[in-house]
């Protein structure tokens, strides 16, 4: 006999609940997960009236059940706000061309608007080509900086002052941890605020999903058969942030309110006077007038790294010269 | 290779340096030092002052008796140097049961034995051990040791000098985390010579470098090895699950241990109000902090499934 949900008693229990092993029937497990994040929205005051919110889209899991979500609730709640798609092309063949052709699909289920900004546009600069010219050792640091850059440059074009992104419960606790391990006390002190940027920040960034399981997420694009994009980043992750996923995940087995206590560890932390005095105040980058907590911003740091490594003479097809009959000849199949 | 302190032939090779096994015990011998600038020798020989006490909580592993092999010959050459005159004495506290075969490598030093008590908290706090999960059992214990340690220093107005390694704080920091007790972090793994009277004279020294000092100074025949870990991951405790991350983590990334152990010292010791697991609230409050509520809801739970099945529902 199959168990009868544990929330209406009336339909079949169709899954067990990750985050608290309560067993649900589908519609029940749609109306369960929508409300919690529901409830995160008006408890955190999220959204305003007439608001156009971006929705950073990578055609993921995570951003995908956002958007689907946020346009259910929209409709059911009256938030009466308008949301558009945010997207960012970091130039990786194989993984962002495809998941962006999965955006283009959303954006026709969604009807939201899309737009697109490409790391090329942006920077000079595609991921592919950061990684030819760094190797694959730090390139999540460089398209980490960049794309958080990026969204908020994609807002300020748009007139947007608020982008919501997919991070989930698991993705916070994971940056908790890590920023523990890593002894990043002043990340520490804000990981866990599900709104960042303050008023000296142009846009606003908020996590509506962070009291998410990754699992749930998964649950829910799964029975609601949303259209979402599920390879990984072809540039392997940072092997230590694995071991901070690998950590989370044992531990989630163990005592699934892990991930939630760690979130709310994460919220308890308080920096002393003495770390506090060290914290450091936002100013304008002196290049890009980015916010920034140095003179110049990390992500001209970065580009400024870049474009110095970068070779000052290339070869290119149209130049002519002593050595274009040999370049033409090299060409040559038979 | 030799001993980049005495010449002599190296058998240890640690923080970038190859020590003799003479010069790796007088190393970190001084290592402690630091830690315990409270207990230096004051007043004259004459003086009728009594130095104060350090109690010791002892588990028979490698740590705790490096520390109280440290602290006995800190004290001797505490009373060498200044006429027989000592900056503290010590008293080893050993919490539970303890079989008969387990022998004291130091007659000199005083000893004492309590049964642990987890059943006197349970009732006013609404926890029923026999109900909790493998991992609150654990953690239900540890707090009790650590108040009854507490408690037992208070009534002898003695400091505590926990035996935690630099490996075992930062253990205890991202465990402690991992329960939601991220508010009452530094009270748990910071010195408080003020209010609970307590020092960790260990903090800078490894798990690793404490296990070689006990198998240089012969300590190692007195350890009680650990229970074994469950080899499935769903049957070991979140304590378990740390401990075992940390020896894994700390070879391909070794900062991570002395980074999470210095981390707490810079966060604010705001804590949550807890009857369970803060001293301070102890017997003054009912109210349970977010970790220990947890524990607590497993015996609700626990009880309800019992109606549950008692009515066939």
């Amino acid at each position: 006999m199959k168990p009868v949900c544990e929330n209406c008693f009336k339909n079949d229990a169709a899954l067990k609940r990750p985050r608290n092993g309560m067993k649900v029937c589908k519609e029940c497990f749609f109306m369960l997960f929508e409300t919690e994040i529901h409830q995160t929205i008006v408890d955190n005051q999220l959204f305003a009236r007439n608001e156009t919110v971006a929705i950073g889209a990578s055609g993921g899991k995570d951003s995908t059940v956002l958007a689907s979500v946020l346009k259910t609730l929209n409709a059911r709640y009256d938030y009466g706000v308008n949301f558009v798609l945010l997207s960012i092309d970091e130039g990786i063949k194989g993984y962002r061309d495809d998941s962006l052709e999965t955006v283009k699909r959303n954006q026709v289920q969604y009807d939201m608007p899309l737009e697109i900004l490409s790391y090329d546009k942006l920077y000079g600069w595609t991921m592919d080509k950061i990684v030819a010219q760094i190797g694959k050792k730090n390139n999540c640091t460089y398209c980490g900086v960049f794309r958080r850059q990026a969204l908020d440059r994609g807002c300020v074009q748009n007139s947007i002052g608020h982008v919501v992104t997919g991070h989930n419960a698991d993705d916070v606790a994971e940056t908790v941890l890590m920023n523990l391990m890593r002894g990043d006390i002043q990340r520490l002190d804000r990981c866990c605020d599900i709104v960042t940027g303050d008023s000296s920040s142009r846009v606003k960034r908020s996590k509506p999903l962070m009291y998410c399981y990754e699992k749930e997420i998964v649950l829910y694009a799964h029975y609601k058969n949303l259209d979402y994009f599920s390879t990984e980043c072809t540039y392997s992750p940072e092997a230590f942030r694995g071991t901070a996923r690998a950590l989370i995940k044992n531990l989630e087995a163990v005592r699934p309110s892990a991930i939630l206590d760690v979130i709310h560890s994460g919220k308890q932390f308080q920096l002393s006077k003495k770390s506090k005095a060290r914290q450091v105040r936002a100013v304008q980058c002196s290049q890009c007038s980015y916010i920034s907590s140095n003179t110049v911003c990390k992500a001209c740091v970065l580009l400024n790294g870049l474009n110095a490594s970068e070779p000052k003479l290339r070869l290119t097809e149209d130049e002519g010269g002593a050595a274009l009959p040999v370049r033409v000849l090299e060409k040559l199949q038979f | 290779m030799e001993c980049t302190r005495c010449g002599k032939d190296s058998t240890i090779s640690t923080r970038g340096e190859k020590f003799c096994d003479d010069c790796f015990v007088d190393f970190l011998n001084r290592k402690i030092r630091p830690q315990l600038t409270h207990f230096r020798v004051n007043g004259s020989p004459d003086s009728k002052t009594v130095s104060p006490l350090i109690v010791v909580p002892i588990n028979f592993r490698a740590a705790s008796l490096a520390l109280v092999d440290m602290l006995v010959n800190m004290r001797k050459l505490q009373m060498q140097k200044h006429k027989q005159m000592d900056g503290f004495r010590i008293l080893c506290l050993y919490i539970g049961d303890l079989s008969d075969d387990v022998s004291w490598p130091w007659p000199e030093v005083d000893f004492e034995q309590i049964e642990l008590n987890v059943s006197s908290i349970e009732q006013p706090i609404g926890i029923d051990s026999d109900t909790l999960t493998r991992s609150s059992k654990q953690d239900l214990e540890k707090i009790m040791t650590r108040q009854m340690i507490l408690a037992y220093a208070k009534k002898h107005e003695a400091f505590t000098a926990f035996a935690y390694s630099m490996t075992k704080l930062s253990e205890i920091t991202l465990a402690e985390t991992v329960k939601g007790r991220g508010a009452n972090l530094p009270a748990l793994v910071t010195p408080d010579l003020m209010l609970d009277k307590v020092v960790y004279p260990l903090r800078d020294i490894t798990s690793s470098e404490l296990e070689k000092y006990c198998k240089i100074t012969g300590l190692n025949k007195y350890i009680i090895p650990d229970a074994p870990v469950p080899s499935v991951t769903k049957r070991q405790s979140i304590d378990e699950i740390v401990h075992l991350y940390f020896t894994k983590v700390q070879e391909e990334f070794p900062s991570v241990v002395s980074t999470v152990s210095k981390i707490s010292s810079r966060l604010s010791q705001t804590g949550e109000e807890c009857g369970l697991c803060q001293p301070r609230y102890i017997g003054k409050s009912v109210k349970l902090c977010y970790a220990c509520a947890s524990i607590a809801k497993e015996t609700e739970m626990k009880r309800k499934l019992d109606i549950l099945d008692m009515y066939e529902l």
